[in-house]
């Protein structure tokens, strides 16, 4: 009996345990990505494409090698072989599991992993997508605190060939600060890496794996001082190429897949979702304009979906 | 190939007054946007390493961060096709893989803004929101760190450096090109102070290019424009980040011991730079 694991609606198989997914509960197919330790492979073939953390095949095969955590091999889009530096916490592998693995899994699967957390709202899903810092992740706890499931955090998947968005999993890392003014204690919590001031905090409230249709991408930006703060649709022309530089793992991306097949699936994106931009305030986090945020998204989501 | 002037300073020394001359005189001296600086860059920006690196700096330790550093200045210097001009606030120092944090292969060269520790005391002060004699203290610690992680993620990776005395050290001895440009001089004689900045870095400008360029920066053109549109780099809270842009005002912020206290700290640098 396997202890099999759902990400992105995937069925996976891991060596690793994996507490941030939920366990699979659906039908009896096939595993579609199997996480095994050990035994990375050694191509005798020179990479095509070299980075300091990351190496790439000819045939896509992806290497992400960090010292004193450990080594990824992804290939296929369907198997993962992880190995271990001597003495890392398993929270650290998991770390680039569900983050720069994940990105990879989804560009060897034809997929569009977008730099963002996606949050459903009656029915659809908004993207939020930004930078790293750029409050991505807060937003959405900010949406899950007025009642709206996470679809995911971080890397949102969409998939071009259904126009969907495929639900990742129901976890979300959040900053100390965040979490005070949510109210939440994060005493006990995994860090993302040991010592940072980012926390796993489980958001398993309303998750459904079920593939949505996407509403809206609001991109994060930084608010200016004496910028207005409200949400504008991105110009048309210029709202494609702002998407292209939130492509997960976009580099890599570009080597695994055709240029035109990740154009392609943006603009699928785009022809259900509109594009806005939301500068968005640096000034420390307090409930209340966690909740105002919010809830102008939600004002604005819901506007959207009532066209 | 190409490669990178650094454009480097302890912080609160005149970077983003030599940055904004810059962006107007590739402009031809218009009024630069204070907001959208695009002719320099900045060296720690998460986003930059995020992007080339591709990967998440977020998801790194800073001893990780630190290593990877050199690395994204070589891509960025191979995939150049003209100079980069990138702000530096880390001081000269090798990363803990002990190689140059700033690589040389990279390196075209540096200008190195100097400013009176006890007016970058007062001017850092202000900017952090902290007490002067937090910021005495800041500037005498070896360990100082920019942007290190509190309760949030900072928007820029971590960047030490060092001391006052420290960072002034760490960069008038790396082996490289460099031009030593003092606040002060760019005050008092700013069109022959910025020109020969605009010539070290091989732009080639006419001597009215450069006063228009001068004038378009002037402290009180940037600071009307901080006035009327806000600034990208000041910290939250802080009321302006163009303050006062003069030479000696810790005359009258400084209280005798907290000068007394820098030129103790400080003296041996601050007589070599002609402060004392």
């Amino acid at each position: 009996m396997h202890n099999d694991m759902l990400l992105c609606g995937w069925r996976v198989r891991s060596a690793l345990p994996l507490p941030e997914l939920l366990p699979w509960q659906g039908d009896d197919r096939p595993v579609n990505v199997e996480i095994a330790v050990g035994g990375i492979p050694q191509p005798e073939a020179q990479p095509v494409f070299v980075l300091p953390h990351s190496r790439l095949w000819a045939d896509g095969a992806f290497l992400l090698a960090l010292d004193g955590v450990g080594r990824f091999w992804v290939q296929g889009g369907q198997r993962v072989k992880v190995e271990p530096a001597a003495g890392v916490d398993e929270s650290e592998l998991r770390a680039f599991l569900l983050g720069s693995v994940l990105g990879v899994l989804c560009h060897q699967r034809g997929l569009l992993p977008i730099h963002a957390s996606a949050v459903r709202i009656g029915g659809r899903a908004i993207l939020i997508a930004g930078n790293s810092g750029a409050g991505k992740s807060t937003l959405a706890a900010a949406l899950g605190a007025r009642g709206h499931a996470l679809a995911a955090d971080d890397v949102a998947a969409f998939d071009p060939a259904q126009g969907l968005l495929l639900p990742a999993f129901p976890n979300r890392k959040l900053a100390t600060d965040v979490l005070e003014a949510l109210a939440l204690d994060h005493r006990g919590l995994v860090a993302n890496r040991p010592g940072q001031p980012k926390f796993h905090v489980s958001a398993q409230a309303g998750f459904d794996p079920a593939p949505l249709p996407a509403l809206a991408v609001y991109l994060l930006s930084t608010r200016k001082a004496r910028q207005s703060d409200d949400i504008e649709r991105a110009d048309p022309a210029l709202a494609i190429a702002r998407l292209d530089r939130m492509v997960y793992r976009r580099a890599i991306g570009l080597h695994i897949q055709p240029r035109q097949a990740l154009f392609h699936a943006l603009s699928r994106l785009m022809q259900t979702a509109t594009v806005h931009l939301l500068p968005r305030d640096e000034a420390k986090p307090t409930p209340e304009r966690l909740d105002r945020l919010a809830e102008r998204v939600e004002t604005h989501a819901r506007g959207l979906a009532a066209r | 190939m190409s490669g990178i002037y650094w454009l480097a300073s302890y912080p609160k020394s005149g970077n983003t007054w030599l940055r904004l001359f810059l962006e107007s005189l590739a402009a031809g001296g218009a009024a630069p946007d204070i907001n959208a600086v695009e002719v320099t860059g900045n060296a720690a920006v998460r986003e930059a390493f995020d992007h080339v690196l591709d990967i998440e700096s977020s998801d790194l330790t800073d001893d990780e961060i630190a290593r990877a550093r050199p690395r994204l200045y070589e891509i960025e210097a191979c995939t150049a096709t003209a100079p980069l001009l990138l702000k530096a606030h880390d001081a000269w120092h090798p990363t803990p893989a002990d190689e140059p944090l700033f690589p040389l292969a990279a390196t075209l060269g540096a200008i190195y803004l100097v400013r009176d520790p006890r007016d970058v005391a007062v001017s850092l002060a202000h900017h952090m929101g902290q007490s002067i004699d937090q910021a005495i203290e800041r500037m005498g610690d070896p360990r100082a760190t920019m942007a290190m992680a509190g309760k949030r993620l900072p928007k820029q990776l971590p960047q030490h450096l060092s001391t006052w005395s420290g960072h002034v050290a760490s960069w008038l001895g790396a082996p490289i090109e460099r031009l030593l440009l003092r606040y002060e001089d760019m005050l008092a004689d700013p069109v022959a102070r910025f020109g020969e900045a605009a010539r070290f870095l091989g732009l080639d400008a006419e001597p009215d290019q450069i006063a228009a360029a001068v004038d378009a920066v002037r402290f009180e053109r940037l600071r009307a424009a901080e006035e009327t549109q806000g600034f990208i780099e000041a910290q939250p809270g802080v009321e302006r980040f163009f303050r006062r842009g003069v030479a000696g005002g810790w005359r009258d912020s400084l209280t005798p011991a907290q000068a007394a206290r820098i030129e103790a700290e400080h003296g041996p640098t601050m007589r070599k730079l002609g402060y004392l």
